[in-house]
């Protein structure tokens, strides 16, 4: 049995964590740059305000209801989550952290301890709320897809109380026939348009189809999987990490810039800023990489037609996590894309081919990147702990535009005007009770 | 024309006295025969529970009276693991604020009482919205004008 445990309205919840004022009345997060509503209360949801939809099309809404709106607080949000995992942690042997706010539990060997898993679920639930003020959703089932499917049906209804068990071959049915197939972990969009199409279009329609047909219409083996899971078959491992990070199959750094750019400089700038967060992100699990991709985006209301991103990729000779060598990458692409006399709203650097450290694809006609400079990693090893002990950015290549410690901000950086207090992880921030 | 004399060799071993610090001349340190390297360390007795306990700074004089003195400006360890019990200092939300203050139960009723007898008493109805936060384990006050007094910051919401 696998349990999925979701917080719900991660951000706004951190939110409300600190302001108790906030309860029971609308709020919104919004994405970097104050550009998008990323994260709604349920009373915000109830107003009709779309996840992802841009503020200013929404701001007539926003002042007849005052909804409360808060630029995104990741210290604030980051910390709250480890509290919420190291708890988790410590109730079942095996904890897989999916992403900010949801993790799988593995409760293998726990059934005879677990006679009740819908009480244990509660405990868990309550013991959360108590600790980090965040309330949750439960779901669980024999496999990580119907754990995921318990979890929507749990959060969609109020009626089963944050928690949804799927213990018996009826009551899977039962639920698979409530969810649309597009919610489906690992469905998507896309094959969701597909398969309605085809006349499938609950998770039950989905589970009837045989093995053979899900290999031939949904992407070969992992659709079989997909349908087998759904049957209640586990194919899904839980992965946990050792030291509580997931490693990431590719890393990514994108931002909105806080104001539009149009010089190439100010863009590379920006790009190499995030080369070089998106190298520390992969230091950091110990990987390397070997396939960069850069894309630049223009405004999407504004007057210039489609297409508003463009991006290029290219493969390294030799997967590394040095940020000079990544940082040369990226300006190579980004010359490629930038045209001059463009208005440019957005950036983002994207590692692919991930691999373990020391376990390096060999090149043919390159020695490996360690023999040809040995210092290399030495050097990134001093740059991270630097930076670490010194504050973020305090060394850095010279392209990256980033607000050190010192120095001005840089062009691209947003404006965070509605930014709550990072109450628990800076003094200077510090909670206030009085 | 060479004499060799041959020497006669102890065949029982001289005990040596190794030293595990360099010595200019003299003696090890006796301080080493200490192996117990620990420091005494504050944060494990002031967190036990590091996950779910959260620091705050006190605001304005209602605690500051007998029995815990809790000065303006104190900073103050909140624990959200214990179970609040009546004669607990507890931080509570009440309509949609928080505030520091003793939990008491009297006749039936449970009661947020301030340690500065300059303030009212508050009895917990059904009517407000009251939610006990966590429970006040440790309150840290400075006696020196040092980093404490630094991160008051000015709001901007």
């Amino acid at each position: 049995m696998f349990a999925l445990v979701d917080c719900n309205n991660f951000y706004v919840s951190c939110e409300r964590v600190f302001q108790p004022r906030l309860a029971n009345v609308p709020v919104v997060v919004l994405s970097n740059n104050d550009g998008c509503v990323v994260s709604r209360s349920a009373e915000a949801k109830a107003l009709g305000i779309r996840m992802g939809v841009p503020l200013f099309q929404v701001r007539p809404l926003i002042e007849q209801h005052k909804v409360q709106v808060f630029s995104s607080n990741y210290a604030l949000y980051g910390d709250m989550s480890y509290r919420v995992m190291s708890y988790l942690a410590s109730v079942v042997p095996e904890v897989e952290i999916y992403s900010i706010d949801e993790a799988f539990l593995g409760l293998h060997g726990m059934e005879r301890y677990l006679i009740q898993p819908e009480s244990f679920a509660q405990k868990v639930r309550k013991q959360v709320m108590r600790r980090t003020h965040i309330p949750t959703c439960v779901g669980i089932a024999p496999t990580k897809t119907l754990a995921k499917l318990a979890n929507y049906l749990a959060k969609k209804t109020v009626a089963f109380n944050g928690v949804v068990v799927l213990d018996s071959v009826e009551r899977q049915w039962w639920a698979l026939r409530q969810v649309p197939v597009e919610e489906v972990w690992g469905v998507g969009r896309q094959y969701g348009q597909k398969l309605r199409a085809m006349g499938l279009n609950t998770a039950a329609d989905l589970a009837g189809c045989s093995e053979a047909w899900a290999r031939k219409h949904m992407g070969g083996v992992v659709g079989a999987r997909l349908v087998r899971e759904l049957q209640g078959k586990p194919c899904h491992q839980l992965h946990p990490s050792e030291d509580g990070t997931l490693a990431r199959k590719s890393i990514a750094c994108t931002r909105s810039f806080g104001r539009p750019l149009s010089k190439f400089d100010d863009l590379l700038g920006a790009v190499a800023a995030f080369t070089s967060r998106a190298a520390e992100k992969l230091r950091a699990q110990d990987s390397t990489a070997y396939i960069i991709t850069v894309f630049i985006g223009q405004n999407r209301f504004g007057p210039t037609p489609p297409p508003y991103t463009h991006s290029a990729q290219i493969t390294l000779p030799a997967a590394t996590n040095s940020t000079p060598d990544l940082v040369r990458a990226a300006r190579a692409l980004l010359v490629r894309l930038w045209q001059p006399g463009l208005v440019y709203k957005k950036a983002g650097v994207i590692l692919d081919g991930l691999e373990g450290h020391g376990q390096p694809q060999l090149s043919l006609f390159e020695q490996l990147p360690e023999v040809q400079r040995p210092q290399s990693a030495a050097l990134m090893r001093k740059l991270d702990q630097l930076n670490s002990r010194f504050g973020p950015n305090c060394v850095r290549v010279a392209t990256a535009a980033v607000a050190g410690p010192k120095g001005t901000p840089a062009p691209w950086l947003g404006q965070k005007r509605l930014c709550s207090p990072e109450r628990t992880t800076s003094w200077h921030e510090l909670w206030e009770i009085g | 024309m060479c004499i060799v004399d041959i020497l006669d060799i102890a065949r029982h071993p001289v005990w040596l006295i190794e030293c595990d610090t360099p010595v200019p001349a003299g003696f090890p340190s006796p301080a080493d025969n200490n192996q117990n390297r620990q420091r005494v360390d504050l944060s494990k007795i002031l967190l036990p529970h590091p996950d779910c306990t959260y620091l705050a700074r006190v605001k304005g004089n209602s605690m500051d009276g007998p029995p815990s003195h809790i000065h303006d400006g104190a900073l103050m360890a909140v624990d959200c693991a214990l179970k609040p019990q009546p004669g607990n200092v507890v931080v509570a939300a009440v309509d949609g604020d928080f505030t520091v203050k003793r939990l008491e139960k009297r006749d039936g009723f449970y009661w947020l009482v301030p340690d500065n007898p300059q303030y009212e008493p508050f009895k917990i109805t059904e009517s407000e919205q009251t939610q006990i936060w966590g429970v006040v384990t440790h309150v840290i006050t400075e006696l020196i004008s040092g980093k404490l007094h630094d991160h008051v910051r000015s709001r901007r919401l």
